[in-house]
């Protein structure tokens, strides 16, 4: 019911004639400028942002390459970890991997160690700044059959005291 | 999480192996007690007095049936701290206190969350 003026120009108003019963009313639009292009470079954005952080959070690609599914000395549910925090800010923390969670720069551990025999849970981000570094201390000969390792809770599977450690220790 | 009725282990050398909540102190009354918070709690379960201890330990030690508050020093529920870490014990402990927040027991047998440190003006945490 409505024609567009033939000269478009962008971030200008555009006039439209339109038929409103047996009249022909003038309405103005106003035209806004298209957003940017979502490509950065040619590729698209997010993959552009993501690159940048992991650049910014992992330079060495050391910690991608801990994640990654097709290097044989990945970490996997069942080994044991040492994660060591940048100048000594906080001690060092031992445990099994009972699960890990692959969500690209989101991506966490699940350590499970027993101090004085209660057992403690601690999730870490990998990709967190204050890391330094992971440590694997062993790996196991033979993996069990399941990636989340739950059903090892507070049964005869359990870990053990990996870091043997005596009386009160803040954790 | 620690709310009314909930059955918390006590890890100090007070005298109570196992304590019932009965009022988390100042919290909404739907909120619960987690790492750090107060509690009163009653002692359901205690180790026998012999005659062996004797001195300040055997004057403050509790019996069945006392009522006393505690500091919730380990919870089965999850905890987020500042960095992103997340921790979590197995069971659900704490350690008794009186009303002016100075410890009943002489030492703590196990371990603790690192946040009690910061929350709580306890002498035993320092």
């Amino acid at each position: 019911m409505f024609s567009l003026s033939r000269k478009r120009v962008l971030g200008l108003p555009l006039l439209i004639n339109q038929r409103v019963g047996f009249k022909t009313q003038t309405k103005t639009i106003k035209v806004y400028e298209p957003l940017p292009n979502a490509h950065k470079d040619g590729k698209p954005l997010m993959d552009v942002i993501r690159a940048d952080q992991y650049k910014k959070l992992d330079p060495s690609g050391i910690k991608q390459k801990l994640l990654d599914s097709k290097n044989p000395t990945r970490l996997r549910s069942g080994d044991i970890v040492r994660i060591n925090y940048k100048n000594n800010i906080k001690p060092s923390i031992t445990g099994m991997i009972i699960a890990l969670n692959r969500a690209g720069l989101e991506s966490n551990l699940l350590l499970r160690n027993q101090v004085t025999k209660i057992g403690v849970e601690l999730r870490v981000s990998v990709f967190n700044p204050i890391i330094e570094r992971i440590d694997i201390l062993r790996k196991p000969m033979t993996y069990r059959p399941r990636n989340k390792l739950y059903y090892i809770r507070n049964n005869r599977l359990d870990v053990g005291d990996l870091e043997n450690v005596k009386g009160k220790k803040l954790l | 999480m620690i709310y009314l009725k909930s059955m918390i282990k006590v890890i100090d050398n007070s005298g109570a192996q196992l304590v019932e909540c009965i009022k988390v102190l100042r919290k909404n009354p739907k909120n619960f007690a987690s790492i750090g918070d107060k509690v009163v709690v009653v002692v359901q379960k205690a180790r026998p007095i012999s005659s062996a201890i004797t001195g300040a330990s055997a004057a403050n030690r509790v019996k069945r049936g006392d009522i006393c508050r505690a500091v919730v020093v380990r919870t089965k529920k999850e905890l987020t701290r500042s960095d992103g870490t997340v921790i979590k014990f197995d069971d659900n402990a704490c350690v008794l206190i009186n009303k002016n927040d100075e410890p009943i027991g002489t030492r703590i047998s196990s371990v603790v969350a690192k946040e009690l440190k910061e929350k709580v003006l306890i002498k035993l945490f320092h």
